[in-house]
Formats: structure tokens, C-alpha cells, sequence
């Protein structure tokens, strides 16, 4: 739960109190408001393996901690923070690449349904969560980054102009030929 | 590739990131002060001492300053000042140079890209090929 004093506060009174007087709490408040967006977003990029999602989190937030100060509010507290992110997570993978470690995706997210389990806990449906996943991996890290900024939060362009730093006019055409590039590999493994 | 097949992706990706929902919700929350603790881990231990920062910049700005002085002129079009080609010059002794039957065989074979003046007359000296 979030604590008291932070109840109802804006993310960017929240992180000023942060970086003024180092108050805990507004950080706790600003992780838990945030924590879900970016556990989902590692997840879906990053794969199921919970103790690589805990260590990027941690990435991120830390970065956060570190770099807070620079935040100006004049501009929207989640656009810092997902390019922040957005930078963490880039890192991430492309240290996984060098490292040797391909994406895989585990099968077992819950090896047996149980009765009352989330609906995509069948064999079925885990199959196609895994065909998505390989999809996923046949895009580069800045593609899959974007397409999920765009597709899942539902950011704009201005804001994924402010995110990534490149023109929009760049930004567009790689989405276009990002969804291209992943519905074609979805296709391929039969996917519908 | 029609528009139907790009909302493939979409709505797959979408998809993937409901189970998201689901798989992360039962992960523990982490808090500030566990972030703290990690961040403490991570501090360098080696930093610069005072100064060094001063000094580098001002090393940086004496450099500048002399390459400043040396290019003075238009910086793209016009002679090549005297002083670098003598400096150039003397960096090499006539031993250096390739003359004889070798000479076209060696000699450095210019590039398609369009230069301008400058660069013919930059081309031309490394080149020799005005004299």
C-alpha cells in the first residue's frame, strides 16, 4: 500500500520530495506506482525468469535513484522514467547478447494448471505464448522497446520522440516495419 | 504487407504482456531502502581527486587554443596555410618518399567522393601530382 503522506501526490511532487530531502517514502510511493508497468514490460521483453526481471528492476530503479535530480518539472515524470528504463533495459539485453545468452523462453510458467489458474496456463495457450516470445526475439532490443512503448502503454509519438531522443519521422517507419518484421515471423510459426 | 497483418503484432504483443499481468502480480514488491542497500554495493571505489577535472579542462582548452591559432582562415576553402604544409613536410624525410618505377604503384588512388577545391588542393599535395 502506498504510504500516507504520498496518497494523491503528482509522480513529479512525489520525486522532488525524493531528491529535496531524500524521503523514502516518496520513493516507495513512486516504485509501487511504478513497479507493475515495469515488471510487465520485462517480462514481456526480457522473459519469464523472475530473478533476471528483480535485477533489471533493481537496474532501473537504482539508475533512478541515482539520476533523479536531473528531473526538470517541466516535463512528465513518466517520460523520464521510461527513458531511463528504456536505457537500462537496452543495456540489459545487449549484455545478454554479448554475454552468449539468447533469449530463450521458459515453458514453464506454470508447469501444471491449477484449478483456479490464470487463463493462459494451458498447454495450448502456453504454445502460443511461446511463439509470440519467438517472434519477439527475432526483433532487435530498440524495436522490441519501442513496439511495446507504443502497443501496450499506449505511448504517443511525441512521447516516444521525448523517450528515445530520434525524429518521429524515424520512430514511425520503425514501428511500421517493426510490426512488419513480427507479423511476418508470427506467420512463419503459425501463429493466429 | 496489409493493415490487418500489422495489428498481428500488435495484438500479439498485447497478448504476451496479459500474462505478464498475471506471472509478475505474485512477485514481491522491492522498497526504497532494499534499493539503497544495493545501491551502496554498487558506488565506485576509486574517484578522481579535486582537481583533476579543472586541469583536464584546461589542458583541453589550450589545445583547442593552439589549433585555433594554427587554422585561422576560412577552415574549408582556400590555400593550405604555409605552416602546415611545412609541418607536414617535416615530418618526413625525402628517404620516406617512393620514387621511380614503384611510384604509380604506390601512389594512393583517390576516392569517387566529390571534394571541392580544398580537398583537390589537399589531394593534389599528398599526391604530388602538382608538381
Amino acid at each position: 500500500m502506498e504510504p500516507e503522506t504520498s496518497v494523491g501526490a503528482s509522480d513529479e511532487a512525489l520525486i522532488q520530495r525524493y531528491v529535496e530531502s531524500e524521503d523514502n517514502d516518496a520513493l516507495d510511493a513512486i516504485i509501487r506506482r511504478y513497479s507493475p508497468r515495469l515488471r510487465r514490460l520485462l517480462f514481456t521483453l526480457v522473459g519469464p525468469d523472475q530473478d533476471r526481471i528483480h535485477e533489471c528492476e533493481q537496474e532501473v530503479f537504482v539508475t533512478l535513484m541515482r539520476k533523479a535530480h536531473r528531473f526538470r518539472a517541466t516535463s512528465k515524470f513518466s517520460t523520464f522514467f521510461y527513458s531511463l528504463a528504456r536505457n537500462r533495459v537496452l543495456d540489459f539485453l545487449r549484455s545478454e547478447r554479448r554475454i552468449g545468452h539468447r533469449l530463450v523462453y521458459g515453458r514453464n510458467l506454470d508447469a501444471e494448471p491449477s484449478p483456479g489458474a490464470p487463463p493462459h496456463s494451458g498447454v495450448e495457450a502456453q504454445e502460443r505464448i511461446e511463439t509470440i516470445r519467438t517472434a519477439l526475439a527475432s526483433l532487435r532490443p530498440g524495436e522490441r522497446l519501442t513496439l511495446y512503448l507504443k502497443d501496450v502503454e499506449g505511448a504517443s509519438i511525441e512521447a516516444l520522440v521525448a523517450i528515445t531522443g530520434e525524429k518521429s519521422g524515424t520512430i514511425k517507419s520503425r514501428l511500421a516495419r517493426t510490426r512488419r518484421k513480427m507479423a511476418q515471423r508470427l506467420e512463419e510459426l503459425g501463429y493466429e | 504487407m496489409s493493415r490487418d497483418r500489422q495489428d498481428t503484432a500488435t495484438e500479439a504483443i498485447r497478448e504476451l504482456s496479459e500474462v505478464a499481468e498475471d506471472a509478475v502480480g505474485r512477485m514481491a514488491p522491492c522498497s526504497a531502502r532494499e534499493l539503497a542497500a544495493e545501491r551502496a554495493t554498487r558506488r565506485p571505489s576509486w574517484r578522481a581527486p579535486a582537481g583533476v577535472g579543472i586541469v583536464a579542462a584546461t589542458a583541453l582548452l589550450l589545445i583547442t587554443g593552439t589549433l585555433g591559432i594554427l587554422s585561422e582562415g576560412p577552415e574549408t576553402e582556400g590555400e593550405i596555410p604555409a605552416e602546415v604544409l611545412a609541418l607536414v613536410d617535416s615530418l618526413y624525410s625525402s628517404e620516406d618518399f617512393v620514387t621511380g618505377e614503384l611510384a604509380s604503384f604506390y601512389a594512393p588512388q583517390r576516392a569517387s567522393e566529390e571534394g571541392g577545391e580544398y580537398l583537390d588542393q589537399v589531394w593534389d599535395t599528398l599526391s604530388g601530382s602538382k608538381e
